[in-house]
């Protein structure tokens, strides 16, 4: 923590209040639970005091003072209801009712409106101005998704200033001035950011409303769920809108650490995932080529009796598994457990980016730092990755972090959204991230332009290393990677001379040609160059998907348990279980699709999608093809067995995010009638398999996940509470609160990476970072 | 079209700015006096040279009434309405410019040549009521010189003449006025001479103290 600041006291109302200096009266009243209004004030933006809704009264001034301007000063005495304050309101929003129109009946805010909440509470009951409103032509388009209408707006420029200020995209700006001011675009300027949607609930009026909203439902009718969003690696906290089982939006609820209360239009809007048409509805059956409805009874049987005869015949090994990114911790727990436990075999595995595993438990591939490290470091790089599009709400973190002067280099094959704003941009051929990251770890090596205690701990493995590359150098690989060898030396320098840099690289660039490497390149050149441990220092990955990270936790890897831990060590969990568990590593994704097993059960993934022309022709030649799927996708229809499954609004249970938050999803709404959710379906397999699981729900599971794997050990969902809790949580006691306590600084170190976090470091020499098998 | 010329000097005003938007006015002012008016590749064209996005440059645009976006003719008259030149009687002048030139205000006239507008207080309550033609002052205008004006303009045909044929009168102010070609005007004649009258007096006045 940095240094105890001294409290300024103020009385607001009578009352008391210490806040540090710099603190807004706004905020000081809102800490005592007093209601200052407010419009154009916005607590994620810097203060304007345009509106002027936010009077207030300090004794010795002698006119209101705005609140949202004015900082605390030493006892400063503030009244928010005297006779001066509630004038002072009167008069604003009578302007500001000069213009509106009388559409609250029929406007999609009404219900959930500043406007019509602060009148009622502090407005004038009654105007002077009894003449004509102004009239325009409504609503406006003023993008694909957002329309406008002016004659409801206020101008209080949030929505602007959340372009220009926050998303920095082209969007809305104020045009023309006076009586005349609206909200407008530029015709060369498109609104099409992917942040747009925030302007709509950023509003405090009807002026901005979202397309897809619009005259669908009156805010009372819905309800409202707190959950997480599942459309990505980020996990921005939501509220999910249901309105009669159909989701109409997700709405933000603000959590500081990972989303500060934005949300991409993709989170916000995007739907069909849950209400489509499309999905099943009910279990369809292979019969005489075709699929067929069946029941659940029967579906479940068929697994089942299909899974022993295909067992029987050609032993366990014979069976595979591929989970899925996009359920919940529980479920894919559950699937593994059903593949090692229930049918016998370490054939796991999912869709995933290629980290080499390390020896002894260790955590390579780990987002060391967190999202909201990202504003306090000096650099950011990004390798080969697309924030923007793949993971929005750290895009926009990334922005903050440009607007504080970190400095950010966009190091990707295609030009991005953020070079504008970018320090440098370094471009390459597609599919050269590896080539690329290799050539600045060894531009470090080679200058040399390693610091640190750990590069000095290790000189001789560095020495080794360096050695190692120099046949590889950094004009080779630029050569190679078709990028620039100066810029790359440069940055180089620049990451070695950071403050703090944090390396970021996308999950997916790890698949590419180069990419075995990538993560362990990037890894040591952190390492090196003393960027790590530290908040707004560090490395890793950006997921692909909403639990990427928890699938891998979840141990739906073909040679490594859940929370990492190797086969060998599996005998604690086999006794939980009850079960005797395989020890020999698995056959991983590409090998099972390669024709190595007989049946695979595919839970919320889609690999036919990804599959070269040979792995569908091996797909379509299995025994046996069960997939739990929303839709008839790719691969389900060459199932045997599709179960349809429900989305994550449908159901209860855990995400973990790309920076290892875990966070509750509840479920918002029915399932889809014919529909169960993944947990079930499994319980449902393993209990006509005969092996007698008792889960009643998520919860159940998730108390198991807490006493059996490493990393969650401690777990509850209680304790994760509103906002989740990144792990690695202690491998014990909760405090008082019920909350787990972390194990040191979340922030992990280099121990922790390197043994995993139960720290079972034996003592011997340190060594660099290398892929398992792979010879120092 | 944004030569590259253009481009020169555009480049030439933002380095004389600490902070490259700052430039925005006068690289704004730039472009519109290159086309006439404000075209979308000017806003471009200003918004990379600030390094600002075009959207914000467009508001800027449509917040000072000095910039337009619309095509205008030639020669661009701007009355003011503002109260000095209210009280002396500028909507006479309005009215008949409206009349002889076949335009309302804030119109172009259909051969391109003329646009008349209303301006807010241009300055010179002095001298009211005063006009503008294409930045250029006259003062204590009546309808009559309106019409000397307006008949001189048109007799010209090119708005470049303007410049050598109207130049400016010293008069002690430092501003060109209509009546100086109109000195057959007896009012203005007797409204300059009380003028002249009072700044003698006033001068005199200040050698006394």
């Amino acid at each position: 923590m940095g240094e105890q600041q001294e409290l300024v006291t103020i009385t607001i109302d009578g009352r008391e209040v210490s806040v540090p200096p710099g603190t807004l009266l706004w905020e000081a009243a809102r800490q005592l639970d007093i209601e200052i209004p407010i419009y154009c004030y916005h607590p994620k933006m810097d203060p304007l005091g345009a509106c002027r809704m936010c009077f207030v009264e300090v004794k010795g001034m002698p006119k209101p003072m705005t609140a949202c301007t004015t900082t605390v000063t030493p006892n400063m005495v503030v009244s928010t209801d005297s006779p001066m304050v509630k004038k002072s309101r009167r008069g604003t929003l009578e302007f500001l009712l000069i213009n509106h129109p009388l559409d609250c009946p029929i406007c999609d805010k009404g219900g959930e409106c500043d406007l019509q909440d602060f009148t009622l509470r502090h407005g004038p009951g009654g105007t002077r101005f009894d003449l004509y409103k102004r009239h325009y032509v409504k609503p406006i388009a003023v993008s694909d998704r957002v329309l406008l209408d002016r004659e409801r707006c206020i101008a209080c420029q949030r929505c602007v200033r959340f372009c220009q200020d926050v998303a920095m995209e082209n969007g809305l700006v104020m045009m023309e001035r006076g009586f005349k001011t609206e909200v407008g675009v530029e015709e060369d300027a498109p609104f099409d950011s992917i942040f747009s949607g925030n302007v709509v609930e950023m509003c405090p009026v009807g002026a901005l409303t979202a397309k897809s909203y619009r005259f669908v439902t009156r805010p009372w009718e819905l309800k409202r769920t707190a959950s997480v969003c599942g459309q990505c690696s980020v996990g921005c906290n939501v509220l999910v809108d249901v309105r009669v089982n159909k989701v109409l939006r997700q709405y933000s609820r603000t959590n500081d650490s990972i989303d500060e209360g934005f949300l991409c239009d993709r989170g916000r809007w995007n739907t069909e995932l849950v209400n489509s048409p499309q999905r099943l509805r009910t279990p369809l059956i292979r019969r005489n080529g075709a699929l067929e409805p069946a029941t659940w009874e029967e579906a479940l049987q068929l697994v089942a009796q299909r899974l022993r005869a295909v067992a029987s015949t050609h032993g366990a090994s014979a069976i595979g598994g591929i989970g899925s990114t996009h359920t919940t911790n529980e479920e894919a727990y559950l699937f593994q457990k059903l593949l090692r436990a229930g049918l016998g075999t370490n054939n796991v595995d999912h869709f995933h980016g290629r980290f080499p595993a390390m020896e002894r438990n260790g955590l390579p591939w780990v987002w060391t730092d967190s999202i909201a490290g990202l504003e306090k470091a000096s650099h950011i790089v990004l390798l080969g990755t697309d924030t923007y599009n793949r993971q929005p709400i750290v895009d926009l973190r990334i922005r903050r972090a440009i607007r504080k002067g970190t400095r950010v280099y966009v190091v990707t094959p295609e030009p991005s959204r953020l070079d504008r704003l970018a320090a440098g941009t370094i471009r390459y051929n597609e599919g050269q991230t590896g080539a690329v990251s290799r050539a600045l770890l060894s531009a470090v090596l080679s200058e040399p332009l390693t610091r640190g205690d750990f590069a000095t701990k290790r000189a001789a493995s560095v020495a080794a290393l360096r050695d190692s590359l120099a046949h590889t150098n950094t004009e080779a690989l630029a050569a190679f990677a078709g990028a620039d060898a100066t810029a790359l030396r440069a940055l180089a320098r620049e990451i070695a001379q950071a403050d703090g840099a944090v390396l970021l690289y996308d999950e997916m660039a790890t698949r590419e040609s180069t990419g075995e490497t990538l993560a362990q390149d990037v890894l040591q050149l952190a390492l090196l160059t003393d960027n790590f441990g530290r908040p707004g220092a560090g490395t890793g990955p950006l997921m692909e998907d909403n639990n990427s990270l928890g699938a891998r936790d979840m141990g739906l890897l073909p040679d490594q348990l859940p929370g990492y831990r190797m086969l060998a060590d599996g005998a604690a969990l086999a006794q939980a279980w009850g079960m005797t568990l395989p020890d020999t590593a698995g056959m991983d994704y590409d090998a099972m699709l390669a024709g190595g097993v007989r049946a695979l059960y595919v839970m919320g993934a889609d690999p036919a999608r990804h599959a070269t022309p040979e792995q569908l022709a091996q797909l379509e030649a299995l025994d046996l093809l069960v997939v739990q799927e929303l839709f008839l996708t790719e691969t389900a229809k060459r199932a045997t067995v599709v179960l349809p499954a429900v989305a994550y609004m449908e159901k209860d249970g855990t995400f973990t995010n790309t920076e290892r938050a875990v966070q509750v999803v509840r479920r918002a709404m029915q399932e889809l009638p014919g529909a169960r959710a993944d947990w079930q379906i499994l319980i449902g397999v393993a209990n006509a398999l005969g092996l007698g699981w008792r889960y009643g729900s998520p919860l159940e599971v998730l108390a198991e996940i807490g006493r059996l794997v490493p990393l969650y050990a401690g777990i509850s969902r209680r304790g994760l509470g509103a906002e989740g809790v990144r792990w690695p949580f202690s491998a014990g006691e909760s405090d008082a609160t019920g909350k787990p306590t972390l194990v040191g600084s979340p922030h992990l170190t280099w121990t922790m990476v390197e043994h995993g976090v139960t720290g079972n470091g034996d003592g011997a020499e340190p060594a660099l970072p290398r892929a398992h098998g792979e010879q120092g | 079209m944004i030569g590259e010329e253009v481009q020169v000097r555009l480049r030439e005003i933002v380095s004389r700015y600490p902070s490259a938007r700052s430039a925005m006015l006068p690289c704004l002012h730039l472009v519109q006096e290159e086309q006439g008016y404000i075209t979308p590749e000017g806003i471009i064209a200003v918004a990379e040279a600030i390094g600002a996005k075009p959207d914000e440059v467009e508001s800027v645009v449509t917040f000072y009434s000095m910039y337009t976006e619309e095509p205008k003719g030639r020669c661009v008259i701007k009355v003011c309405t503002s109260i000095a030149c209210y009280l002396r009687g500028c909507d006479d002048v309005l009215a008949h410019l409206e009349q002889r030139l076949g335009i309302r205000k804030g119109e172009t006239s259909s051969d391109g040549r003329f646009t008349l507008e209303a301006a807010e207080c241009l300055a010179a309550c002095g001298m009211a009521p005063a006009m503008q033609v294409n930045g250029r002052f006259f003062e204590n205008v009546t309808t009559e010189s309106a019409d000397t004006l307006v008949d001189y303009l048109v007799s010209a045909g090119d708005t470049a003449a303007l410049t050598s044929a109207w130049q400016p009168v010293s008069d002690g102010r430092g501003m060109a006025t209509v009546s100086r070609l109109d000195a057959a005007n007896p009012a203005v004649e007797a409204v300059e001479a009380a003028d002249t009258a009072d700044t003698t007096a006033q001068q005199n006045g200040a050698h006394e103290r």
